[in-house]
């Protein structure tokens, strides 16, 4: 077998990696690895890939040369062809099968160990803008992001205190997080904040308190509704939702917040 | 294990997915710099002075407006057409700072003021340096024999009278050959990106970043933690401000700015796509120079050591 691949094989990766990308985003998991405000984007990186895997495709096989491309070129040849080896190729189709192997999924509890997780804020300014308009809106449309962002501004925490909250997340556990005054009733409800890809995902928690909190499973999504109350743990103010019901959902088709 | 493999396979697809267009971008960029660019209008508009050449490499990417991902297969481009050698360095690090995107998102994060000011400053400042670090150095000594070839080929005599005798293909022919070129430059670059991105998404899924920033509290280790960390994370630097806003917190201002210069210069991706250009040694140099540039202009702003105090060496 020539150590070159076809220029039709070539095309054919390109196309198929145009389709898996059509695929994750018409399957509506594409918003698991990116910012969905680039879902556009990968949609036409999709038809482009298409357009230039067909345009490859066309190509006449290459003249058979090895990829080291080690002959000497007469004056004015262009280096129009393409010649790429079996490896090179099957590198690329790697994270496909990978894609497809693995069933797609949001970062969740298991990606939270080694991260440092935002507990009495979000460590974001720049978004203050953002945050401050829907700290106008109505409190059910507040996130764990927005209840955070709340408590880091907020120069008396107090006033946070009996607030109503209403909020979607996962189930996450870490004992030495909790802090040493934790009882069983204690857990994290939690989401991951994104500006870009999973790259760069940072963790935001809310501590809950809820009678049935043992029976939860780690990583489960949960509605969380309850009322805002100041705990100190970890040597310092954290806020804490004192839960009057925690119902088990289905994952949201957003997984990830936006700040 | 099922949990850490879906972790990692989610992190490298996220990686991956994210870079694709903008490869795609760099790749269509570069087809049609091929088919359109003469290589003697590099030379007219390019200064001929190594300095001015390598200063001008840092301001390209304002006209060429792409990130770490796009900028290789332009610049490996750009040097089949003869680009000078420090000027094409400069371009290649400093690009995916100074371009009107990142700038606009450090803006949005930082707002007017020294983050801002600091980054671009000394990300253009490194890679001019470390662009005139190779002016004496021939390119067959710093590129790939398939990119430097071609340059050859392109400024032999011969292929200079071929081009001014034939008549240009029509523009239809011309297109379809970019979108070739692009197909090809795509997947040259793709693989180096997968292996990048896996391993980029390795170091994620299994080295704890919180160990890393409990370490970096000093100065020196803030910097040192922090450029670990942009190395580590290769988070595209359209968006790495609002990632380096968390964490002015915890961290010097002079360690954030390590983050944000370095990062975007070389990461596990970037670093792995210079493979595709340059040689192995020179790929050492990429990433050790403006390593040790980047350490020593934070630390010197960090402990806000005057520059006249440089004068006693």
């Amino acid at each position: 077998m020539s150590r070159t691949a076809p220029p039709a094989f070539s095309g054919l990766v390109l196309v198929s990696l145009g389709l898996f990308l059509y695929s994750r985003w018409s399957g509506g998991s594409l918003v698991y690895y990116i910012n969905q405000r680039f879902a556009g984007l990968i949609l036409a990186t999709a038809v482009g890939l298409v357009l230039v895997g067909l345009r490859l495709a066309r190509q006449p096989r290459a003249h058979g040369h090895d990829p080291s491309c080690n002959h000497s070129h007469e004056p004015g040849h262009s280096h129009d062809h393409s010649h790429h080896g079996w490896g090179a190729l099957l590198l690329l189709v790697l994270p496909m099968v990978l894609g497809l192997a693995v069933p797609a999924r949001p970062l969740g509890a298991s990606a939270m160990a080694g991260r440092e997780i935002h507990l009495g804020g979000v460590g974001l300014g720049s978004t203050s803008v953002a945050f401050e308009r829907r700290l106008r809106g109505p409190l059910a449309d507040k996130t764990i992001v927005d209840w955070l962002y709340a408590f880091q501004t907020a120069e008396d925490k107090q006033s946070l205190l009996d607030e109503e909250v209403d909020v979607v997340g996962f189930v996450y556990r870490d004992a030495q997080l909790l802090g040493q005054d934790a009882t069983a009733d204690d857990f994290f409800v939690s989401r991951f904040i994104l500006s870009c890809c999973v790259a760069d995902a940072s963790p935001v928690s809310l501590m809950v308190r809820w009678q049935g909190a043992a029976k939860l499973e780690s990583d489960a999504w949960v509605r969380v509704k309850g009322r805002l109350t100041v705990v100190d743990r970890l040597g310092r103010p954290l806020p804490l939702v004192e839960a009057s019901s925690v119902v088990t959902v289905t994952a949201p088709t957003q997984p990830y917040l936006y700040p | 294990m099922g949990a850490t493999l879906a972790t990692f396979s989610t992190i490298l697809l996220g990686i991956f997915i994210e870079a694709v267009p903008f490869l795609l971008l760099g790749a269509l960029v570069s087809g049609l710099i091929e088919v359109f660019v003469d290589p003697s209008f590099l030379e007219r508009i390019l200064p001929r002075r190594p300095l001015a050449g390598a200063v001008a490499g840092a301001f390209l990417g304002l006209a060429f407006p792409v990130c770490e991902c796009g900028v290789v297969p332009v610049v490996r481009r750009l040097y089949r057409k003869g680009l000078p050698l420090p000027t094409g360095i400069a371009f290649l690090l400093a690009a995916p700072v100074v371009n009107p995107v990142v700038l606009i998102s450090t803006w949005t994060a930082f707002g007017w003021g020294p983050m801002l000011l600091g980054r671009f400053a000394l990300t253009v400042a490194i890679a001019a340096v470390v662009g005139l670090i190779f002016v004496r150095a021939r390119p067959d000594e710093v590129l790939l024999p398939a990119v430097d070839r071609l340059t050859e080929d392109l400024i032999s005599p011969l292929a200079h009278a071929a081009a001014q005798y034939e008549p240009p293909p029509p523009i239809r022919e011309r297109l379809g050959k970019a979108l070739l070129l692009a197909g090809d430059d795509f997947l040259d670059m793709g693989r180096y990106l997968v292996a990048g991105a896996m391993l980029a998404a390795g170091m994620q899924t299994l080295v704890p970043q919180d160990l890393l920033l409990r370490l970096g509290q000093g100065q020196l280790s803030g910097i040192l933690v922090l450029m670990t960390l942009a190395f580590v994370l290769s988070v595209c630097s359209t968006v790495d401000a609002f990632l380096a806003l968390a964490f002015t917190g915890t961290f010097s201002a002079a360690a954030v700015l390590s983050f944000l210069v370095f990062g975007p210069m070389v990461d596990i991706k970037s670093m792995l796509m210079f493979a595709g250009v340059f040689r192995r040694r020179v790929v050492v140099y990429l990433v050790l120079l403006p390593l040790l540039l980047t350490l020593a202009a934070t630390l010197l702003l960090g402990f806000n050591i005057p520059l006249s105090a440089l004068g006693a060496f």
